[in-house]
């Protein structure tokens, strides 16, 4: 094996043992090669982003287990791009060694698409005010990359320095030790892991656990794929799609709220606007065809809960808006 | 503005190019990141070109590098308005992973499938294509 294939496949690694330990925000740098490892490496940054994205979701709505902590990165830079001051969490989420005397040009921990991002920025000019949100992937020392969501701020105020630019973002990180101790904790207390009952839900007396297993969480799936393809039929009530997927009423509410952070009736009415509005825009079939369409009963009401969702009626939207003007 | 109905005239934007051929839409999908804004203007462009009509379209995403989540997320949802079938024409193991990934992970509420060459991905769209 080549050096280059042995670095790309020590990256794959890397990835996964970060994924084993909890941490879903890196992916790996991408090449423009198209061979075996490429596409291992495009299933695994895919991955990585979903399980990142459910685990922040979850971790939404198990605010009491605490599995989450947010650590800010800042990097204050001069006029030159050089990084001035940087915190403490800065260096280590970066992996960086700070050495008082080297200043640091803060594209070099940036990825090659991030470098012509960051490029076009900075080349605004110096008068011009910069204030802009911007996704920029980050270099680490483990060789894997690290995409954020940044904002850029030009500072303005006393100039004795020269122009400031701070850069600022948010890191969504697991607490593994605090996640761990939980972890351990529940085991030893009930001798298997308890998905928390989410406080203050309509679902019934907040202090009622529920277990979802393996089987639980496929079938919900189920139910979400089927409202997902076909938003237009009613599933009411939500009792008898439970049942047909082989789970119970609650169950189902309870566990699509756990998985999808939303309510069954909430996903399933914004599921049917969302294709309702895509009619409206783009074909010619009656509004109050599309009423019929997806799921209701009158036109009245479909014109009014359409309203609250998107602050315009569709018989707006037909009329006086294409896509391109919104 | 797109302004074909029938013709074979392709039209393009930043992110592909849209060629209506034999009843068929073909979508070629430029080298790019295929991102969130970049999945609004693809599906909106190709539906302004439909004018309306459901049809087959075939999807060549040999030369695209990556999909994010909520692109892969607004394609399976939204994007899937006035389709018949869709058809990914992919250049393994790349676009083969983006394409399997895509279809495993995401509802589709029509016939979706993955082909290597072009022909016979036309014809498995043919049978889709509504009078």
């Amino acid at each position: 094996m080549d050096r280059e294939s042995r670095l790309r496949i020590g990256s794959i690694h890397q990835i996964l043992l970060q994924l084993a330990t909890g941490n879903f925000q890196y992916r790996i740098e991408r090449s423009e090669r198209n061979d075996e490892i490429e596409g291992l490496v495009v299933t695994l940054n895919m991955l990585a982003e979903e399980l990142g994205d459910s685990i922040v979701h979850h971790g939404r709505d198990n605010r009491d287990s605490e599995i989450l902590e947010i650590v800010q990165m800042s990097f204050i830079l001069d006029q030159n791009g050089l990084i001035r001051h940087t915190n403490q969490k800065g260096l280590e989420i970066l992996g960086m060694d700070w050495i008082a005397e080297d200043k640091m040009a803060f594209v070099e921990f940036l990825d090659s698409r991030s470098k012509k991002i960051w490029k076009k920025i900075w080349s605004t000019s110096e008068e011009n005010l910069l204030d802009v949100d911007v996704e920029l992937s980050f270099k680490t020392n483990s060789k894997l990359l690290l995409p954020k969501k940044v904002h850029v701020a030009r500072m303005v105020g006393n100039r004795d320095n020269g122009t400031l630019t701070l850069v600022t973002l948010v890191h969504h990180t697991t607490n593994q030790k605090k996640l761990q101790d939980d972890v351990r904790d529940k085991v030893i207390k009930s001798k298997k892991l308890m998905v928390r009952q989410i406080e203050s839900t309509k679902f019934g007396n907040p202090k009622r656990r529920v277990t979802l297993t393996q089987d639980d969480i496929r079938r919900i799936r189920k139910a979400y794929d089927l409202i997902s393809k076909y938003p237009e039929k009613s599933y009411s009530p939500i009792g008898d799609l439970a049942v047909k997927f082989g789970t119970n009423e609650f169950k189902l509410k309870y566990g699509f709220r756990v998985l999808y952070g939303v309510t069954v009736y909430k996903f399933h009415m914004d599921a049917r606007l969302r294709k309702a509005q895509m009619m409206v825009q783009y074909s010619d079939i009656a509004i109050k065809n599309i009423a019929y369409r997806t799921g209701f009963k009158s036109l009245a009401h479909f014109s009014r809960t359409f309203k609250k969702k998107f602050g315009y009626t569709p018989t707006d939207l037909r009329r006086n808006l294409t896509f391109k003007d919104l | 503005m797109p302004i074909f109905k029938y013709s074979t005239m392709p039209f393009q934007n930043d992110f592909a190019t849209y060629e209506f051929n034999d009843g068929i839409l073909h979508v070629r999908y430029k080298h790019i990141v295929l991102e969130h804004n970049a999945a609004l203007c693809i599906v909106r462009d190709r539906l302004e070109i439909q004018k309306g009509l459901g049809m087959p379209v075939l999807c060549d995403i040999r030369a695209v590098r990556e999909i994010t989540k909520s692109a892969r997320s607004y394609f399976s949802f939204e994007g899937s308005t006035l389709l018949t079938a869709v058809a990914f024409v992919v250049g393994p193991p790349v676009s083969k992973s983006l394409s399997s990934y895509y279809l495993h992970t995401n509802p589709h509420a029509v016939p979706s499938k993955i082909f290597v060459d072009i022909d016979t991905a036309v014809k498995f769209l043919k049978t889709f294509i509504q009078d």
